[in-house]
């Protein structure tokens, strides 16, 4: 399936809204407990050409969201995101793809985010640090 | 019955030299049963503090993602500002961030057979790749004043215009690399000190490479062909043609990524010539301030660092400075899968292993 065709279907599917980006990249913003469906059908529609290049929290007018960016070979890269709320956790993509793990681990130690589905990790980049999610804005 | 070794850090001053990580090895005869990792030792949050920097200081602290790239590093962070602010950069820049991009590869493959010889116990090899390397530290002094080519490439072009001097050289210096690689061939792939050890070491297969995100000549060699100037070309690689990746080359194991590296050595050499052949004449670089304001949006910039496909993620909300800047690296997906190839060698080949899959732990722990 084509990502534009893609993108159509899951802002149809999952009442989500597609945002403008720079270049062939196509942005969309969903709820959270709509992001393992849109991830299953990226990676379901994609197939072994989508690879999960990285995920990540970031901030957007100071909102704190969870994204992962995948792209597919010759098609150019789709942006899949969701508002984290506070005392909410974030489906784990560590069963589609499984390097998900260790960033859901990055983000979980310097944002705060949590997941469900993923493994119980220890804090691996900043044992000993003073604050306790470095990354997260108050 | 298993016993349990515990490994010190893997520190700078040691043989490994390749950044500080801790390794929890359990053995069962000799052969690895169960290995952790311990890493962060040398987390610096260089994307945290790059929210408290301007655009143009985040391209110089970006050098300290991957020493061994700086200019890989600088490439991406500066592609992604510049994707995101629309500044067009002169044709001349362009090229010359080529040939940079390619002589810090070439510089960091040559420091990647040092280790290779030197973890194999080929001090001879390690200390003629070394002298090779130099060759390469030195044009970058000529041509910035760093020797790891640091700050080479800046917002807006590149810092420095190549001078005719400095092109010779770097003729030169590739004239004498070509010298090099038909002796490092002859000794690294058909000596037994290496072909016995590297031969079947840490396989690595084209499904976990691809499950994983491995990316890289460590990709490349199990037969999972992504390059990212190939597959999106940034700066001029789009005019240079670069050749599609060889699957010839494939095996996964220790040995094929060897003779992928080599091969690889022979491709930039070709490519810089190439570069050098059609370099345009004009400005190497536009102004844009130092405190630039970029426009509120995000860009996304992958670029191919010696070690594999090297990201960078910006966000902007139309200030001076960014919002978050995240950096997606080859080495840390590839640290993650060394617990799972590593399973089963001989203790006594772990380091020529990681040293094989060229980690870059300063990468990992950002």
């Amino acid at each position: 399936m084509k990502i534009e065709d893609l993108v159509k279907k899951i802002c149809a599917e999952m009442n989500a809204k597609q945002e403008d980006c720079i270049g062939a990249r196509k942005c969309i913003n969903l709820s959270a407990n709509h992001f393992l469906s849109a991830m299953e059908l990226v990676h379901h529609e994609l197939g072994a050409d989508a690879r999960l290049i990285f995920a990540t929290a970031s901030y957007l007018d100071n909102v704190l969201y969870w994204m992962a960016e995948i792209y597919c070979a010759n098609q150019g890269s789709i942006s899949v995101r969701a508002k984290v709320d506070a005392g909410t956790a974030m489906p784990s993509l560590s069963t589609l793809w499984p390097h998900a793990d260790w960033q859901e681990r990055e983000a979980q130690e310097l944002f705060g985010i949590q997941f469900v589905g993923a493994n119980d990790f220890e804090p691996f980049l900043v044992r000993n640090a003073r604050v306790q999610f470095p990354h997260r804005r108050q | 019955m298993s016993t349990q070794l515990y490994y010190p850090p893997v520190t700078m001053s040691q043989k490994g030299m390749i950044g500080p990580f801790a390794l929890s090895v359990h053995e069962d005869g000799g052969l690895v049963e169960k290995l952790s990792l311990g890493i962060g030792y040398g987390h610096r949050g260089i994307e945290s503090c790059s929210e408290s920097l301007v655009f143009n200081q985040c391209v110089f602290y970006s050098d300290r993602v991957d020493f061994l790239a700086a200019p890989a590093c600088n490439a991406a962070v500066v592609l992604a500002m510049e994707r995101l602010g629309s500044i067009e950069v002169p044709e001349r820049a362009s090229f010359i961030r080529c040939l940079l991009l390619e002589l810090n590869r070439l510089h960091s493959h040559l420091f990647h057979l040092a280790l290779i010889a030197n973890s194999a116990g080929h001090a001879p090899l390690f200390q003629y790749a070394q002298r090779e390397r130099e060759r390469f530290n030195d044009l970058f002094e000529m041509y910035c004043g760093s020797r790891l080519g640091f700050g080479s490439i800046c917002l807006g072009g590149v810092v420095e215009n190549a001078s005719d001097g400095w092109l010779f050289r770097v003729e030169q210096s590739l004239s004498a690399l070509d010298e090099f690689l038909v002796e490092a061939r002859q000794t690294l792939l058909s000596s037994p000190l290496f072909t016995t050890r590297l031969e079947g070491l840490a396989p690595l297969s084209i499904e976990v490479a691809k499950k994983n995100n491995i990316s890289g000549v460590n990709a490349r060699s199990a037969g999972h062909l992504v390059d990212v100037r190939n597959e999106s070309p940034y700066a001029a690689y789009g005019e240079l043609r670069l050749a599609p990746p060889l699957a010839s080359l494939g095996g996964g194991d220790g040995l094929a990524r060897l003779r992928y590296r080599i091969y690889e050595m022979t491709e930039s050499k070709e490519l810089i010539l190439r570069a050098l052949a059609r370099l345009p004449r004009g400005n190497h670089r536009v102004i844009v301030g130092n405190s630039i304001h970029l426009p509120r949006g995000e860009a996304v910039q992958r670029v191919e660092s010696p070690r594999g496909e090297f990201g960078v993620y910006l966000r902007s909300e139309g200030g001076t400075r960014p919002i978050r800047l995240k950096y997606f690296t080859p080495s840390y997906f590839m640290m993650r899968l060394l617990p799972e190839l590593l399973r089963g060698e001989q203790v006594e080949d772990i380091l020529l292993a990681i040293h094989g899959f060229d980690i870059s732990v300063s990468e990992v722990d950002r």
